[in-house]
């Protein structure tokens, strides 16, 4: 199992290689952030990207990474999370900036659909809290359920360069508690306003009778004719959305030094 | 004119004799003689007839004998009040008195005797039956009591500053009408099963033709028969308890007010219709089980009617006044069953509101923070 593990490291190391070769052959972008093993993107969605990722991860010192592949399970052991922070810490990737080695990195595993983010660094985990990264995966993740790959990708690294710049100005994007503070008041009104309305409804005992069931004789009623008959049958179709907060199942998760979440899009 | 009034006398002391619903009896105020109903019936029925030629004797003398003095100032017209207005002589201090065409047995304001006015209950317009007070004025204000209690808007000084201003015992004409409701209804209904196939979601529906047909039969379905009395109060202090149900006599009316009905049994004839045909529709609905919807597409009901009873049911009714505003409440004279709607404080409301709104709020937010933040 473990030469297994080394034989299929070496693969994704010499097909990375392969495309940072090719995409170089191709352009004068060096493939360092934006990892389409899968082959998303076309070469000048991929190029942009990679830019813009660069462009980012450089002014904040924490490397901000996209990894596509064809299945994870193919690239380490364990779950999806487990091979994400696997790839990170790979010997000769190069992954993470500055001397903490800080950046995030988001793996997408075509086959299963399945993905995860791992943070790793103490700049990369006070900019992407547990709450921060539940907020940053509600931006793309509808994107890239629907197949809408460059907006998905867009979308991450727009959101990762505001929670860095927002991290740098000393206040990181936290969980904000007045939505559920809100929630919570709303919930307590209402159930005062029923328990009062109650209350107010023992103050009114003078009603007109609409019935007589008081006065029903001979032993109530009688039914002279009962008759349940089928008619047809509707069917509709709703297709299931595909929404990872509800049906993927996504969670966070903790290991290899860092932070992060997993689920399926 | 009424020829007489009744007024049942102790045949031992002449004292006033009052119905008491407690022991079902006619019961003597001064010396405490009690009788039954039966026995003093007897005894007026004789009673009666003497003195109804008496008075129509002195009347005719009365006539006869002229007077003196010039009256041809008074004016004996009361135009279309007379229709409404009842006159008789109380036949104990020997007041004049004038009352509501309506009123059948009342009380006599100088001298506290209860009298009947005979003519309001004879002949056609008289009941087939009455359900006698089984509950006394004592009753009644402590069952208004425990219809403050509990009542947590209730204004604080609603209890204290207002004094009951009224309490009387009527008994109030009823109709009771018997009858039976027929009809059918046709209603749609559904069944779904949900699955899942694939990406999908799918709803089936089963939809069904459902028809209901039936009746039901009707016993005594009251409707009150005063103008006077509100229908409200008079449908919330339902239902009497029928076996109690006495073949009327006047011997049960003496110590209360008694209406004679000025809402005919025609005129009341519509909202039994309409209880019966509303019972009957909700029975056959709650025949339809075991589907999720249920859609009524048509309904179609009859009514047989039947007998029309006339009756006397008890009924104290209670008046208070508080910061101008009249409160009426009714309670059953069978059953002790009391309404009356009561002030709202909205202060209290508020406060009340308040109280609960703001400790639960942060409670919740606590809970949600820790649990969910």
């Amino acid at each position: 199992m473990k030469k297994n593990l080394i034989a299929l490291s070496l693969i994704l190391i010499l097909a990375l290689s392969l495309c940072i070769c090719a995409f170089a052959a191709e352009g004068s972008v060096e493939m360092r952030y934006v990892v389409d093993t899968y082959g998303l993107l076309s070469f000048d969605q991929w190029a942009s990207l990679e830019n813009r990722a660069a462009n980012i991860s450089e002014q904040h010192g924490c490397g901000i990474y996209i990894v596509t592949v064809d299945d994870y399970r193919n690239y380490g052991d364990g779950s999806v999370y487990d091979v994400t922070t696997q790839i990170y810490h790979r010997s000769g990737a190069g992954f993470g900036m500055g001397s903490g080695r800080d950046g995030i990195m988001l793996l997408l595993s075509m086959n299963n659909r399945k993905y995860a983010l791992f943070v790793y660094g103490e700049k990369a985990e006070y900019a992407f809290n547990d709450d921060g990264l539940e907020q940053l995966e509600e931006v793309f993740l509808s994107d890239l359920g629907n197949d809408n790959w460059l907006d998905g990708f867009s979308g991450y690294l727009k959101a990762c360069d505001q929670f860095l710049t927002c991290a740098e100005e000393g206040e990181p994007v936290r969980d904000n508690p007045l939505g559920l503070i809100a929630i919570a008041v709303a919930v307590s009104c209402g159930i005062a306003l029923v328990i009062c309305l109650i209350l107010k409804s023992m103050m009114k005992t003078v009603h007109q009778k609409a019935g007589a069931s008081e006065y029903v004789a001979d032993g109530g009623l009688h039914l002279t004719q009962q008759i349940d008959q089928y008619t047809h049958t509707t069917k509709t179709r709703r297709k299931i959305e595909k929404n990872p907060g509800s049906s993927g199942g996504s969670h966070s998760e903790r290991g290899a030094g860092g932070i992060g979440r997993s689920g399926s899009f | 004119m009424p020829s007489q009034v009744t007024n049942y006398q102790c045949p031992s002391c002449t004292g006033p004799l009052h119905f008491v619903g407690s022991t079902g009896k006619l019961e003597c105020d001064y010396c405490g003689s009690s009788y039954d109903v039966a026995e003093i019936e007897a005894l007026y029925a004789s009673k009666e007839e003497q003195a109804v030629q008496a008075q129509r004797e002195a009347e005719a003398k009365e006539e006869q004998a002229g007077s003196d003095w010039d009256f041809s100032g008074l004016n004996s017209d009361w135009g279309a009040d007379a229709e409404k207005m009842k006159s008789y002589t109380c036949p104990s201090c020997g007041a004049q008195l004038i009352c509501d065409v309506s009123t059948a047995a009342t009380s006599c304001p100088y001298c506290g005797n209860p009298t009947i006015v005979p003519g309001q209950l004879s002949g056609a317009l008289k009941p087939d039956f009455v359900i006698p007070f089984k509950l006394s004025k004592e009753d009644a204000v402590a069952a208004l009591k425990r219809h403050y209690k509990g009542k947590f808007f209730l204004p604080k000084y609603f209890v204290s500053e207002n004094h009951v201003q009224q309490i009387q015992g009527v008994y109030v004409p009823f109709w009771l009408f018997d009858g039976q409701a027929q009809g059918e209804a046709r209603y749609e209904t559904t069944r779904s099963r949900i699955y899942r196939t694939g990406d999908y979601e799918v709803t089936e529906t089963d939809h069904f033709s459902v028809l209901r047909a039936g009746w039901l039969s009707f016993e005594k379905v009251p409707v009150d028969a005063s103008s006077k009395m509100p229908d409200d109060h008079m449908d919330s202090i339902e239902p009497y308890d029928y076996s109690e149900l006495k073949p009327f006599s006047t011997a049960y009316l003496p110590g209360f007010l008694a209406d004679k009905f000025d809402v005919t049994a025609e005129q009341s004839r519509g909202r039994a219709d309409t209880r019966c045909e509303s019972t009957l529709r909700f029975a056959l609905r709650n025949t339809v089980i075991g589907y999720e919807s249920c859609l009524t597409l048509g309904e179609r009901t009859e009514l047989n009617r039947g007998k029309v009873h006339y009756a006397l049911m008890p009924v104290w009714m209670l008046n208070t006044k508080w910061q101008g505003k009249d409160f009426l409440f009714a309670m059953n004279g069978q059953t002790g069953k009391l309404v009356g709607d009561l002030p709202m404080s909205w202060g209290k409301f508020w406060a009340t509101f308040a109280a609960i709104a703001a400790p639960l709020s942060v409670l919740s937010t606590v809970l949600a923070l820790t649990f969910l933040g």
